[in-house]
């Protein structure tokens, strides 16, 4: 095969140029999953088979709600009779949402002794909730107020639920179903979790950065390693975005886990360059390539084995790590192979001159 | 071989295996509820709780937990408003009452004349041990339960005042045990109920109007249509009371008038001894006093303090006399929230779907490892190669299992995803070894002996790995999702130190072993890249 770094290496860095960008935008595009957005994930079990068609606008169209997606399951197990069930997702009512956000407020005033504040925002909350609730009498007693907001939020929460439940059964004909499962997390708690990934993947980064530039004790090299890394992690946004894969609690640990394999082959492709002294630097990344691809195909492989089987089998966590993964390794190839090979290079060549 | 199996390296990795599945086998590996089936709650606190608090409510609900007598229970408070439950049960029935036990705030008061003479705080101890602890069959079809239990001296002194000669004759007034009295509420009881009530009360020992008055919450009797009367009461009463407890039947008639009124309004079904306002005043109890309690015939100045007093009641069935003694057991053993529950979210695997998973996982992992071999062999050509690098991951997949079952940390999905990471990342750190050793004569350069050869390699493992660590440290910092993926992040973490410390180095022995042996007896391995290159030099010739 052609030494592939022995020319123009340096005509390869349009690609990932490019790529960066692309990916970047599309990588904006990626959905939050409902632990990261909150929502509300309404799982319901029938004891007969139904059609679900138009489900979604009668929703949105009934409660105001936005960003209701129905999606049938059959029953993983096969199981005997015909029962079915639907998982409803949508967006928080944003009437709840606002009127979560000021009771938290409330409270968040409260117990900074901010008396007059957290009135007004208990008093806020419960007019919020007027439709469901009613008009309550508001204690004079501040305490009192903020813990009638957060009952009043609960009772709203309680008809919503029963109102919605009650919608179901007449849209689809049934008159009692099998369960039904609200499993709501609050926008506050989705934020919060949002924060944290964004936490901890930043940090995962730093210590990343650091740990690398400790083994190679020079900072280019060490940053296009971290490049290539953040590269992959971009063109795995880009990928889930496109394929519709939301980015959820296990979507971030599989892109943490890309990067764990991802910088293999960048460590692979540094050491050989940086640290060998025998032959061309070109003919030494040209030797890092074959066995940083051996490396790369094997992990594709599994990877991609694991993402068929969990998709027959259902098995959506793994489908969703196993994506991540493949997306993100097959970005590696372009970013290791036409980012950090031609910068090293480059690098190198500089130093020498 | 032989020289093999005694380098130390080698000698290592086989005892640590022999350990590894002995530990497997003796100790066993515990399946989290993904694999084993199992609920999981969340508990969400309808308030923020100081480190105090949560500290009070997560030893409250492992108390209640612990007294169901479930097996491999998990109490976790997270942050200042969650506590997460898990759990192996998944019996819907079951689940039902765990939640059940688990909204209660837990507040017991216990009422006589119309007072609160103590609550739960005021109750030292439980004796189940007791002989008058337990289910008694008390007529044809009605069961009778009784709990024994001790009082402080503080409340044992305000019930020996309360009782104090309340007795006419043989006649005493009765004391009521409620939990969670629904003090914020008004109860809509519709009027041909009410007639009823009486009846359905006659074996608790009270009547309709004592027990509303002794609740001290306002009842409504609905006879077709408030009353102007009763428009006023229920008017004034919202601002305290927003909540209306009705009866099923009324059902639609009222709730519009009374969410206009700005009522919540919730519908209650009748207790099962029959009484609706035994259910939706939440009593759990009424007892009579005896002569003996409110010290008949005594001077006051030598009444006698009684600690020890028993709380009784009935049930239809004795499954549910047992169940009623186990609730209230529980809540008073347990104490009471500092903080009510807002809501409690669960989700239950069943053991069938968890036995499906864990099946299918392993069929996913086994194919994966078989993809991996397959691409090795493509790569290499050679079946001497590609086994030691298949079999040093097997090794290290048993290797990992070993670490869980030592640390007690049982496998879930994450866990799985994580021991797949390190044994994908072995593999890779494998390749690179045998990419080292290989690359001999292709570069005449590129000389050194093999423990040079393999120092190099071990350069690039340890930076690979201490990276990979490095970016799986956060997870378990910031306890990423309610350290829902912390194991994923540990099991990674050591998997990926097994590998460097363990397996990589007995790897680096094999394949020092095979590639010398091969490489000098029956041809060296050759790379594709290096046949590619004797090809040409072929044609340029």
């Amino acid at each position: 095969m052609k030494n592939i770094y022995a020319g123009k290496y340096k005509l390869y860095l349009i690609l990932p140029v490019i790529l960066f960008i692309t990916f970047s935008v599309m990588a904006m595009g990626v959905q939050r999953g409902l632990e990261l957005s909150g929502g509300t994930l309404v799982s319901v079990q029938i004891p007969k088979d139904v059609d679900v068609s138009g489900l979604d606008r009668y929703l949105e169209s009934k409660f105001s709600l936005s960003a209701v997606t129905v999606t049938k399951i059959e029953n993983p197990l096969g199981a005997e009779g015909a029962s079915s069930g639907i998982l409803i997702k949508f967006a928080e009512n944003p009437l709840l949402e606002n009127a979560t956000k000021s009771a938290e407020e409330a409270q968040e005033f409260y117990s900074n002794g901010n008396n007059n504040e957290a009135m007004a925002k208990a008093t806020e909350t419960i007019n919020l909730l007027s439709s469901y609730v009613g008009s309550v009498e508001i204690s004079n007693e501040t305490k009192e107020a903020v813990n009638q907001s957060f009952t009043a939020l609960a009772d709203a929460k309680q008809k919503f639920n029963s109102e919605f439940t009650d919608a179901l059964k007449e849209k689809l004909g049934v008159s009692e179903f099998t369960a039904i499962e609200f499993r709501t997390i609050g926008p506050s708690l989705g934020n919060a979790f949002m924060d944290q990934a964004r936490d901890t993947v930043v940090v995962a980064f730093i210590l990343m950065t650091i740990v690398v530039i400790f083994f190679f004790r020079d900072i280019v090299p060490s940053l296009a390693i971290i490049l290539s890394a953040i590269l992959d992690v971009l063109c795995a946004l880009a990928a889930m975005n496109l394929f519709g894969f939301p980015l959820t609690l296990a979507s971030i640990t599989a892109l943490l886990m890309m990067v764990g394999y991802s910088v293999d082959t960048d460590i692979l492709l540094t050491t050989r360059l940086l640290k060998r002294r025998q032959g061309t630097p070109d003919e030494r990344a040209m030797g890092a390539m074959g066995t940083g691809l051996t490396m790369t195909f094997t992990t594709l492989a599994a990877v991609t084995v694991l993402f068929v089987i969990s998709t027959i089998t259902q098995m959506s966590v793994v489908t969703e790590i196993a994506f991540v993964l493949m997306a993100g390794i097959l970005g590696d190839i372009i970013s290791t192979w036409a980012m950090n090979a031609p910068m090293l290079l480059w690098y190198v060549e500089a130093k020498h001159r | 071989m032989n020289a093999l199996l005694k380098n130390w390296k080698v000698r290592i990795l086989l005892l640590s295996l022999v350990i590894a599945i002995l530990l497997i086998t003796f100790n066993g590996i515990s399946l989290g509820i993904d694999f084993k089936g199992g609920t999981l709650f969340q508990i969400h606190l309808a308030q923020k709780a100081t480190p105090q608090q949560m500290q009070t409510i997560a030893s409250v609900v492992s108390q209640r937990v612990d007294g169901l007598g479930l097996q491999g229970a998990s109490v976790t408070p997270w942050g200042n408003e969650f506590v997460l439950v898990s759990l192996s049960e998944t019996n819907p029935d079951k689940i039902n009452q765990i939640e059940n036990l688990l909204s209660k705030q837990g507040k017991l008061e216990m009422i006589l004349n119309k007072e609160v003479i103590f609550t739960g705080s005021g109750i030292s101890n439980i004796d189940e041990t007791s002989a008058y602890y337990g289910v008694a069959q008390a007529s044809e079809d009605a069961y009778k339960w009784t709990l024994p239990f001790s009082l402080t001296p503080s409340a044992a002194k305000a019930f020996a005042d309360a009782s104090y000669g309340r007795c006419v004759g043989d006649v005493c007034d009765v004391t009521y045990f409620f939990i969670d009295r629904p003090i914020e509420s008004v109860l809509i009881i519709p009027a041909d109920v009410y007639m009823l009530e009486d009846d359905a009360l006659s074996n608790e020992n009270t009547t309709a109007d004592e027990l509303i008055e002794n609740s001290g919450i306002k009842t409504i009797v609905f006879t077709g249509e408030f009353n102007e009367e009763d428009i006023n009461s229920l008017t004034t009463l919202v601002s305290d009371h927003p909540i209306a407890y009705v009866h099923p039947s009324l059902g639609n008639v009222v709730d519009t008038q009374l969410s206009a009124i700005g009522y919540d309004v919730e519908t209650v079904e009748p207790a099962s001894n029959g009484s609706w306002l035994w259910g939706a005043t939440r009593t759990r109890a009424v007892i009579s006093l005896t002569p003996g309690v409110a010290n008949i015939g005594v001077a006051k100045e030598d009444m006698q303090i009684l600690q020890d007093l028993i709380i009784t009641g009935h049930a239809v069935t004795s499954d549910e006399a047992v169940e009623r003694l186990d609730e209230m057991r529980i809540i008073l053993r347990s104490g009471s929230m500092p903080i009510p529950v807002s809501d409690i979210s669960k989700n239950s695997i069943t053991p069938a779907l968890g036995q499906n998973f864990l099946q299918n996982t392993l069929v996913a992992g086994l194919l994966a490892l078989v993809t991996v071999a397959i691409v090795i062999f493509v790569r290499y050509r050679r079946i001497r190669l590609m086994l030691p690098i298949v079999a040093t991951g097997f090794f290290e997949i048993i290797l990992i299992l070993g670490f869980a079952s030592l640390v007690n940390w049982s496998l879930d999905l994450a866990a799985m995803a994580g021991i797949i990471a390190a044994v994908g990342t072995g593999v890779d750190h494998q390749i690179i070894i045998t990419d080292e050793l290989l690359r001999r004569k292709q570069e005449e350069q590129y000389t050194g002996s093999l423990k040079e050869k393999i120092g190099r390699a071990f350069f690039i493992i340890f930076a690979a790995s201490a990276t990979a660590i490095a970016a799986m440290f956060p997870i378990i910092f910031f306890g990423l999702g309610m350290g829902r993926l912390t194991g994923f992040a540990i099991v990674t973490i050591a998997g990926v130190l097994i590998g460097v410390f363990i397996a990589r180095p007995a790897y680096a022995e094999f394949a020092k072993y095979i590639i010398s042996h091969t490489g000098e007896s029956a041809g060296r391995i050759k790379t594709r890249a290096e046949r590619r290159q004797e090809e040409k030099q072929k044609e340029q010739n």
